[in-house]
């Protein structure tokens, strides 16, 4: 029986080649993250003021900054930063939404109404207004702007979950839960939370990607990584001043960026497609 | 339908109190003393002691509150720590630069976005569909400040076809404001564009698929009145939605598309207050910027019963 299932999940995932690929880039961009050390041999942080805004060589494959570093080594380095960030900010997101969507769907009443109006207030704010408030209150740094994100990332996952407990309590399983006796705790981890994973799985497929280019409009604002460190934002940031001398230092920060949100889109169009039985 | 209208004002109404809540706490929340902060380095204690007692910061919160939104409703947000000039009007001088950018990129990303989706649809699951899909995504997936960069680079650097950056008054020289404006419209529509493109072609597929539009087509009638009479009009009442729903997109993407281009509006100004630490500008152009999304989703909300009806009764039997 479950063979059968993977075989069948297998089946539906080949007829969706860029799906595949989406996934195959993604999971490529958490390796180049892990192993940094040793793709990127060459210090991101070390100068080198005799190869001062160099075109792509051999030596630096995608040339080097204004102090002469090797952009390759602050790409690769700068995959770290944006990983991080994207999949952090989507975890604090889910640790706080989660629950409260849960709370406020299956407890109705004056808990629901209040949890709801400060979810639509905070939904209010533009996202990267409120990311850059929050990064106002707290300071300049990557574990601020992860949290800045996350925090306005939250209230999306509140409405989505309390969306589908809404549903999924009309659902027979969960009334037949109920009347054999399971109490509220029981109801909500055991029968309601399994079956809106997949909903709220796929939702991060599209907030990661989101995160990671919330994280680099911060720094490239400076109120996210802040320099030496390589961050792919930081890295824009510069090279808007050397567009007419030195493009090179815009294409790649920016290639990397979009290379990987397309791929976590394409990945996360699959995976909705997958997991929902209505598209089979 | 009365009682979905009052339904849905008070519920903005509550909407905007939490959030000058939320502005309020949050400007409270901001490390140091707000005193130290308008007095420069330079206040002595006295000095300090004369600027709490002028702006009421020695007393209890709820009582600061109460001042700060009472002059807040009045139209009074305080004025700018630097520059000194009314908050309000700082904001109301800078707005409808971005009003105008914000009108120019749902213009282009509307233009592109409609037809696009309709088409698409209409020709569901042939090459054009496919190539339709791929743009959508693409534009999703591209971060908004590269994709203006890289226009810089080609339009600009390369070509000079187009100033890089600036700003002209359209009624100093609509030209040369238009030729200014177009790349940072084009590059904050596209992500809008992006958006609408999936949605209308999602909600233009499931529309033709509808029994009164089989109904239509063995009625005899022509393929293009049933697409756009028919089809288009009840296909549009989503993509109103979503298009309510990203105003604050909008108005978060202007922050970046600003900087960029060097447009001196509203996106502008937020960064500048952040920086130069101006504590209540940046309280004043969040509060409004919220203030609008709140707006803006409220008239969209009313929007919906002068384009289909049967929302009314719908909205007003539903509601969270």
């Amino acid at each position: 029986m479950a063979a059968e299932t993977a075989a069948r999940l297998r089946k539906r995932l080949w007829r969706r080649p860029p799906a595949v690929i989406g996934a195959v880039v993604v999971l490529l961009f958490v390796v180049l993250a892990l192993a940094a050390p040793w793709i990127a041999t060459s210090d991101p942080q070390r100068s080198d003021y005799g190869k001062i805004r160099k075109a792509p060589t051999a030596a630096n494959p995608f040339g080097t900054d204004d102090l002469g570093r090797d952009i390759f080594s602050r790409v690769v380095w700068g995959t770290r930063i944006s990983m991080q960030a994207g999949v952090f900010s989507i975890l604090l997101a889910i640790a706080i939404g989660v629950p409260a969507g849960l709370t406020s769907g299956y407890r109705r009443g004056v808990t629901d109404q209040l949890i709801m109006r400060l979810t639509d207030a905070w939904l209010a704010f533009p996202f990267l207004i409120l990311a850059i408030g929050l990064v106002t209150i707290m300071g300049a740094s990557l574990t601020n702007a992860t949290i800045a994100i996350g925090l306005a990332a939250t209230p999306t996952y509140i409405r989505l979950t309390r969306g589908l407990v809404l549903s999924t309590q009309e659902e027979e399983y969960v009334q037949a839960a109920r009347a054999m006796g399971a109490g509220g705790l029981r109801t909500i981890l055991r029968h309601i939370l399994p079956n809106i994973a997949s909903a709220l799985l796929v939702q991060a497929t599209v907030s990661i990607p989101a995160a990671i280019i919330a994280e680099a409009i911060l720094s490239f604002l400076g109120l996210g990584v802040q320099p030496p460190t390589p961050s792919w934002g930081t890295m824009l940031n510069t090279a808007q001043q050397f567009l007419e001398t030195a493009p090179w230092m815009a294409w790649w920060p920016g290639l990397a960026i979009f290379a990987l949100t397309l791929s976590f889109n394409l990945a996360g169009d699959g995976l909705r497609d997958l997991l929902d039985p209505k598209d089979y | 339908m009365l009682e979905f209208l009052i339904r849905r004002v008070a519920i903005s109404v509550v909407t905007l109190f939490v959030i000058s809540l939320i502005v309020f706490t949050g400007v409270r929340m901001i490390p140091g003393d707000p005193a130290r902060v308008m007095g420069g380095t330079d206040a002595d204690a006295a000095g300090l002691a004369e600027i709490r007692q002028k702006y009421g910061l020695d007393d209890p919160i709820p009582l600061q509150y109460l001042r700060w939104i009472g002059l807040a409703l009045r139209g009074d947000l305080g004025e700018s720590i630097r520059t000194r000039e009314s908050v309000v009007w700082t904001v109301g001088r800078k707005l409808p630069i971005t009003i105008e950018l914000a009108c120019l990129s749902l213009l282009v990303a509307v233009a592109i976005a409609i037809p696009a989706g309709v088409f698409s649809a209409v020709r569901r699951n042939t090459a054009w569909d496919f190539l339709v899909n791929a743009l959508s995504l693409c534009g999703l997936s591209v971060p908004s400040f590269w994709l203006g960069i890289m226009l810089i680079l080609l339009l600009s650097v390369r070509l000079h076809w187009l100033p890089a950056s600036g700003f002209v008054p359209p009624w100093e020289s609509p030209l040369a404001n238009l030729e200014r404006m177009i790349m940072p419209a084009f590059v904050l529509g596209a992500g809008l564009a992006a958006v609408l493109m999936r949605q209308t072609r999602n909600s233009m597929i499931e529309i033709l698929g509808a029994d009164y539009i089989r109904t239509a087509w063995s009625k005899g009638l022509a393929g293009r009145a049933v697409i756009f009479r028919h089809a288009f009009r009840n296909g549009l009442i989503p993509v109103v939605t979503i298009l309510g729903l990203q105003t604050g997109a909008l108005m978060g993407g202007a922050v970046v598309t600003e900087q960029i281009f060097v447009v001196p509006g509203f996106g502008r100004l937020i960064v500048e207050a952040v920086f130069t630490r101006d504590y209540p500008l940046v309280q004043g152009v969040v509060l409004v910027t919220a203030s609008t999304y709140v707006l803006v989703n409220l008239l969209v909300d009313l929007s919906y019963s002068v384009l289909n009806p049967r929302i009314r009764i719908g909205g007003a039997a539903g509601g969270g």
